[in-house]
């Protein structure tokens, strides 16, 4: 640069009209730059991003009192609402496993005790050893409009992910759940021919050569009477799967696959891969919100509220890349104190034989 | 600059192809392109990111009083074996926009599903395959009296702007009985000639469908989706009201039937060296064959690679199933991979 400036005071007019050029041509590439980033959104300015989010600070400010993060085994697995004072939460279901804690938004930890389950809304009832907790404002008369505002609180000053209503409340027909397993008939029992790649069944070791003698306590003799059983129960129920290997029993707890999860095929694979991971269970609910929020199967199981700060129902799956359900309020409620009177236990595939879970019974 | 390589991009819904074009019926009509005039809009429109419960609320009134007219004016769209959505935006002549790979072929039979469940019958117009642009008219009918539809008009797209408030309306995962067009909110990412990109989500079945403005005007119609749920691509409708008169008359022009087109998996970026690879889309040949983030591609075959756009007019030389040499820079070294190329579909 400095070379041209020298080189400018000694030479003829036309190279200093050249020079200007260049200088222009400097300029509007920087202009051009400047509005090729300006027309560029900032991920932090998309629908769902952190300033975004930031906008809902106050339509979460008492939301998120009623929320924790609930942790099975040490690993974040749901977010969960606090449904009376001395310590009653809901959370969903089919994410609980091992030993269940709860943070809360004041940073508070507890150790949960897992009082009830109903299968059919995946929902389950907590209890944690703490008093005087501020509880979650149902609005049940009437729906949000579609298009409305749906946010979902999380422990921090913004929420975790927000969105819209996009359909007015469905049914959403139950899927069939699947172990996983090609099978064949074997002596007393189905053979597994082949486990499939990223179902239950891999998941809890069952192996190629292994004879499935009884599922949840129903014995097996066939291959049709294993597919026939267990398509009574929702993807993510957990069974007790009894096996021969190597002339041993073996037992396993099974948590079903939804099929469609397991179909190859490279397009359903990459469309499935395209909005992140999805809910285990996310088919089978009576009647759900379905809306256009961009949450993870983690954030999934705590108040879904609208700009009042109501909470209009509870987040129970991740559905799909454009689609997360919520469960609303007007069936949540009345399931408090029907898993509070221990109408449904928790079903532990370990000790409770032939008795299927609550969704087995009720799953058409 | 970040670009996504559109080849890498995966396609929304599945075009069916098949047999040739028959020639095109000749129709008289008006061009409904007259953009609609724009009426006044919040400030809370005009900010970057809205900042109060006030916004907010203001964002959900606007939004609220547009879902109506834009559920019902969306449509299910059948050809063959392909389905996605579309848009009715003349209730006269009964004109639905939609994607060019949802119709695949003009004069084919159409199956149009309204909002509610009514069902007509519809015959496929003009394509622009390039810019995936698709005309559909439906078929007189006894029992619907398509006047009466609701029809909504198309925008100004020259004026849609990064962080522009847009909703989004189709049949994702295709049409479901008893479940009305779903609605989405988000906002545009960015705007190309050719191109709209927002985080409104999209997924199969909802190629077609319309990209609505806050004035409750078409801008765009859904295409294609990337892995990120902020990849979410629409045609603007200036691909329409630019060829109106094409579309109309059932021509079909623009790049080859996808399908046919050759694609790598790769996202990139110039560089002084080459196009260096950002990213490879899962499943796809790039990655198949190795190629990693950060990779620069500096050769494909006897052809210099300078940049990523000129990456994917090299990669539209060859055919799905060709097998290609790249040379690539990795960590200082140059190293030579076979890539066998897949066809985008």
């Amino acid at each position: 640069m400095s070379q041209d400036q020298n080189t400018r005071k000694h030479r003829a007019p036309a190279i200093r009209s050249v020079l200007s050029l260049l200088i222009i041509s400097v300029c509007i590439h920087c202009l051009s730059f400047q509005s090729e980033a300006g027309d560029q959104l900032q991920p932090s300015q998309l629908t769902s991003g952190s300033q975004m989010r930031r906008a809902f600070r106050s339509v979460v400010s008492t939301p998120r009192s009623w929320t924790v993060r609930v942790r099975s085994n040490g690993k974040e697995t749901s977010l969960g609402a606090i449904v009376e004072s001395d310590g009653w939460i809901l959370t969903k279901a089919s994410q609980l496993e091992g030993e269940v804690t709860c943070e809360l938004s004041t940073a508070e930890r507890y150790v949960a005790e897992i009082i009830g389950v109903d299968g059919k809304l995946d929902l389950a009832l907590i209890k944690i050893d703490a008093n005087n907790l501020p509880t979650v404002k149902w609005k049940s008369d009437s729906d949000p409009r579609v298009g409305q505002w749906l946010v979902t609180p999380g422990l921090s000053m913004s929420p975790v992910s927000v969105g819209v209503l996009s359909v007015a409340r469905r049914k959403i027909d139950p899927a069939p759940g699947v172990l996983g397993v090609q099978i064949d008939d074997a002596d007393g029992g189905a053979l597994v021919k082949q486990v499939m790649r990223e179902s239950g069944a891999e998941e809890a070791g069952l192996k190629a050569g292994d004879v499935i003698l009884s599922v949840a306590g129903e014995e097996i003799d066939s291959a049709r009477a294993l597919s026939n059983f267990v398509r009574k129960f929702l993807p993510g129920d957990r069974v007790l799967v009894k096996v021969l290997r190597e002339k041993e029993e073996v037992n396993a707890v099974v948590v079903l696959t939804d099929p469609q999860m397991l179909i190859y095929d490279r397009l359903r694979e990459m469309q499935k891969k395209m909005g992140g991971a999805l809910s285990r269970r996310k088919t089978g609910f009576t009647e759900v919100l379905q809306h256009d929020t961009v949450l993870r199967p983690e954030d999934c199981g705590g108040v879904i509220v609208d700009l009042q700060g109501n909470a209009i129902g509870l987040n129970i799956a991740r559905a799909g890349r454009t689609k997360s359900f919520a469960i609303p309020a007007n069936h949540v409620v009345p399931m408090i104190q029907k898993l509070k009177l221990k109408e449904y236990a928790p079903y532990n595939p370990l000790k409770d034989s032939k008795q299927h879970t609550v969704s087995a019974t009720t799953s058409s | 600059m970040l670009r996504s390589l559109l080849t890498g991009a995966l396609f929304v819904a599945v075009g069916f192809y098949s047999s040739s074009p028959l020639p095109a019926q000749e129709i008289k009509v008006q061009k409904p392109v007259a953009v609609a005039p724009a009426t006044k809009l919040s400030e809370v429109f005009l900010k970057t990111v809205p900042d109060s419960l006030e916004d907010l609320q203001e964002i959900e009134r606007q939004v609220t009083s547009l879902t109506r007219t834009a559920i019902e004016s969306t449509v299910s769209v059948r050809v063959g074996e392909a389905q996605g959505s579309g848009v009715i935006i003349d209730n006269k002549a009964g004109y639905i926009l939609t994607a060019a790979h949802v119709i695949g072929l003009a004069q084919k039979n159409a199956t149009i599903i309204l909002h509610d469940g009514r069902t007509l019958k519809g015959r496929t117009m003009g394509l622009n395959r390039g810019l995936d642009a698709g005309l559909v008219k439906l078929v007189e009918d006894n029992d619907v009296d398509i006047s009466k539809l609701t029809a909504v008009k198309m925008g100004d797209v020259s004026t849609v702007e990064a962080g522009e408030w847009v909703l989004a309306t189709g049949h994702p995962n295709g049409y479901q009985s008893g479940r009305a067009p779903v609605v989405r909110l988000g906002r545009v990412v960015s705007r190309k000639k050719h191109l709209l990109q927002t985080d409104c989500t999209l997924i199969g079945g909802d190629s077609g469908g319309p990209l609505f403005n806050m004035q409750g005007q078409v801008v765009g119609i859904h295409s294609r989706i990337g892995p990120s749920t902020s990849w979410n691509f629409h045609i603007p409708v200036s691909a329409f009201q630019d060829d109106w008169e094409k579309l109309v008359s059932g021509d079909m022009w623009g790049a080859k039937p996808l399908g046919q087109n050759a694609v790598l998996g790769v996202n990139g970026e110039d560089t002084d060296r080459g196009c260096k690879v950002t990213g490879v889309t899962r499943g796809f040949p790039a990655e198949i064959a190795g190629l990693q983030t950060d990779d620069i591609i500096i050769q494909l075959n006897d052809e210099k690679i300078t940049g990523i756009e000129q990456l994917a007019e090299v990669v539209q030389q060859y055919k799905p199933g060709q097998t290609v040499q790249i040379t690539l820079i990795r960590a200082g070294k140059n190293m030579t991979f076979e890539v066998q190329l897949a066809a985008r579909d």
